[in-house]
């Protein structure tokens, strides 16, 4: 009997998930069996069932170790915001420009800036 | 309420039009579908309800009787009416279009009849070309008129009925332009959307439910009446050739839902009327509905033919012009006869209400589920023209990924660049997933028919314009991307959460390249002024015209969730501070912010320029990137073949 992966969404924007396997004769059998053992407390709004042997995984997972620094490609990456802004506040001042931040925007009422 | 209203109206305010009308109105709607004969009896008691006395009745109809559009008959001393096979012929006609029967997807190509100096006298061509306005041709010149349909035999049998058949031409053709400017030239279009805004004055999405039958009857003809007077003016025209300002599909729906509401009670207050007027107490049979009447049957692609809540499996072909096109011709037949039995319902008017209703109401849409076409098709254009965006966006930063200035700025802009081919990846996926092939879009796009936002047809002069498209290119992206997170497509939702994540990565990356110039030397300050008042129109732009929601087909469609104009205050308020903040000057003198209001006033940009940059030639910037991803999609076809499996091994 052929073991089937059972895939679901807790909500309808969300990704599938894996939530476990099961035996089944057959896809219909197995729909029929994740409902009963993953999905009767409603912990889904949509499932799967996929053959285990139709899965194929990652072999080698070294290949999701980067051998360099990628701190670039994430929002960590990019730090120090408050100093860059004061450096380009004290850099406007410098030019004539800092009335420029003096001007109404949106939240600026409340500090009672005119 | 609205509909006692108006009953009680009619009783003290007299009817709605003249007895004639009304009449004709009556034969439309009731007579004929039951047969075209009525006993006088039936008719005076009916106008009787709409408000006309029983001696204006018989007047009126003595009147069509002599031009021939009735004529009447007795069975011994009670008389009935009946309609001429000439004018049961125009009544038919006229309820394809009343009742909405004529299919809502157009297949892009246009019926042009060129009509020659052989045609008749000038009277002879001035009835003809009523005739052709009202069938629902445009006239582009005193000889060239179009339609967006293939009226067939309609065609036809009016051509014939001014003995024009032979003296005109008849062309199938696609314009090589824009669309609804040759809608608009070819159709009063203002006109009619003054009409319909009167009419969704009168009638609201939410009709009220007649106390009794005999209310119904009258909020019934009453409300065909209104609405078979548009029909003068109002072309049928599909929505893709409608101003953004349309009404006309709203319009539609309010009639259909007031007269789902009234024409059952309707039609049992005429049995009761028919039945009292027959001498054997009988009334004449009719159909349940008006609504289900035989649909007009134009160029379908299988889709369409294909019952509803089926699976839309070949979909893709119906998008596809060229590819498409034997397929529609052969399944045109299979389209036809499935109409005629009446199981078709070809995005049937009562189904796409309930189908926008849910949507607004919160429902999302997945692949399979039935969609009407124009939603898909909407979809299909908007989420195209989005991942077109994805790639044509990357090409300017690419430009400068040799350029960048550090060894850091190099990687962070690959990287970027990456991203933005990658949402691309995805949100072709979605577009797929709706119908649309990939090779399609990816080949329209190289070849130049792609759409794209208007912001990625400039240049990128200096690192300054690429701080710009990072900062304030992309943050014009993610507030539009942020609101597509509400949109009714939900494998769209699911893929924007994604690239919204990383939008803010980009931003970042963008916000650091600006702060840099900002405290930087003068020159790098000089350069990054520079880059700002160039992007700052291309920027306001971006977002549109200030389209009204009601008026709005993407809000309309729940494709958008909110209008051009709250994406762009949303925008100013969030990046504008932050240019101030420092030290860069906005080159619109007006751009100011009034705390009273919470409203950004600024200076209208240039539409007219925005046209010529989207629909004009392309811009030399765009011609070059389009030029080299032609050149690197020859090159890199080996690549593609080894993904698809399509490739021969080298013998060793």
């Amino acid at each position: 009997m052929p073991t089937y992966e059972v895939f679901g969404r807790r909500k309808w924007d969300a990704p599938m998930e894996h939530v476990g396997n099961l035996h089944a004769a057959d896809h219909r059998t197995a729909l029929l069996i994740a409902r009963e053992t993953h999905f009767r407390h409603q912990e889904g709004v949509d499932y799967a069932v996929v053959r285990s042997d139709h899965l194929h995984r990652l072999e080698d997972p070294s290949l999701l170790e980067r051998r360099t620094d990628i701190t670039y490609r994430l929002q960590t990456g990019y730090s120090g915001f408050r100093e860059k802004r004061e450096a380009a506040r004290a850099a406007a001042d410098a030019r004539g420009r800092g009335a420029l931040r003096d001007r109404p925007v949106p939240g600026s009422a409340t500090k009672g800036t005119a | 309420m609205g509909d006692d209203t108006r009953a009680a109206d009619t009783a003290t305010s007299g009817p709605v039009g003249s007895a004639r009308s009304l009449l004709l109105t009556l034969w439309g709607d009731v007579v004929a579908p039951s047969g075209g004969r009525a006993w006088l009896g039936a008719v005076t008691d009916a106008m009787r309800a709409l408000g006309v006395a029983p001696d204006a009745t018989r007047q009126a109809l003595r009147r069509l009787v002599a031009q021939g559009l009735l004529a009447a008959d007795r069975q011994g001393r009670l008389a009935a009416y009946h309609a001429t096979p000439v004018a049961m012929r125009r009544l038919e006609d006229a309820a394809d279009r009343i009742y909405l029967r004529r299919p809502l997807a157009w297949d892009g190509r246009w019926r042009m009849l060129r009509l020659t100096p052989a045609v008749g006298d000038a009277a002879a061509r001035a009835a003809l070309r009523r005739e052709l306005s009202w069938l629902g041709y445009g006239q582009l010149s005193a000889e060239l008129w179009i339609c967006p349909w293939d009226l067939g035999a309609r065609r036809d049998t009016a051509l014939a009925k001014h003995d024009a058949t032979g003296h005109v031409e008849a062309y199938t053709a696609a314009l090589e332009g824009d669309d609804r400017d040759l809608a608009a030239t070819a159709y009063e279009l203002d006109e009619l959307a003054a009409g319909h805004r009167a009419f969704l004055d009168t009638y609201d999405a939410h009709p009220p439910q007649p106390p009794d039958d005999r209310a119904a009857f009258v909020a019934r003809l009453e409300l065909v009446h209104r609405w078979r007077r548009f029909l003068f003016l109002d072309p049928g025209l599909p929505a893709e050739l409608l101003p953004s300002t349309w009404l006309g599909e709203r319009a539609a729906s309010a009639f259909l839902a007031h007269y789902r509401a009234t024409e059952a009670g309707g039609w049992a207050f005429w049995d009761t009327l028919a039945r009292a007027a027959d001498p054997d107490g009988h009334a004449p049979r009719h159909p349940v509905s008006n609504l289900d009447g035989p649909a007009l049957v134009a160029d379908r692609g299988p889709r369409v033919a294909a019952a509803p809540g089926e699976a839309p499996s070949d979909a893709a072909d119906d998008l596809t012009s060229e590819a498409s096109a034997g397929v529609a011709t052969a399944s045109r037949q299979v389209g036809a006869a499935r109409n005629r039995t009446g199981t078709a319902a070809a995005d049937d008017p009562g189904r796409t209400e309930e189908f926008l209703t849910r949507i607004h109401g919160g429902h999302k849409v997945e692949p399979a589920d039935w969609m009407p076409s124009t939603y898909r098709d909407l979809n299909v254009r908007f989420i195209e023209m989005h991942a077109n965006s994805e790639i044509m966006g990357a090409l300017p930063e690419r430009e400068w990924i040799a350029r960048a200035p550090t060894l850091l700025r190099k990687r962070s802009l690959a990287a970027k660049v990456q991203d933005e081919v990658g949402h691309a990846h995805l949100i072709y996926r979605v577009a797929e997933s709706l119908g649309r092939p990939r090779a399609a879009m990816y080949e329209d796009l190289i070849a130049g028919r792609g759409k794209f936002h208007n912001v990625f047809h400039y240049p990128t002069r200096s690192w300054g314009d690429v701080a710009c498209i990072g900062f304030l290119v992309d943050g014009a992206a993610i507030v539009t991307q942020r609101a597509l997170l509400e949109t009714s497509y939900a494998p769209y939702v699911r893929v924007m959460r994604r690239v919204v994540a990383e939008e803010s990565l980009h931003y970042r990356h963008g916000e650091d390249i600006m702060l840099a110039l900002a405290s930087g030397t003068d020159a790098q300050f000089e350069m990054l002024q520079e880059a700002v008042n160039r992007w700052w129109e291309p920027v306001m732009h971006f977002f549109g015209t200030n389209v009204p929601a009601e008026d709005d087909p993407m809000i309309h469609w729940g494709v958008k969730t909110r209008t051009n104009e709250q994406s762009r205050q949303d925008w100013i308020g969030q990046y504008v501070p932050k240019l101030w903040d420092m030290g860069i000057e906005t080159p619109d003198p007006a751009l100011a912010y009034d705390p009273g209001s919470k409203t950004w006033t600024y200076t209208e940009p240039d539409w007219d320029r925005l046209r010529q940059i989207v629909k004009g030639e392309p811009t030399e910037a765009t011609a070059t990137r389009l030029y080299w991803r032609q050149v690197l999609h020859r090159n890199h076809d080996w690549v593609h073949r080894i993904i698809t499996g399509d490739h021969v091994p080298v013998a060793a």
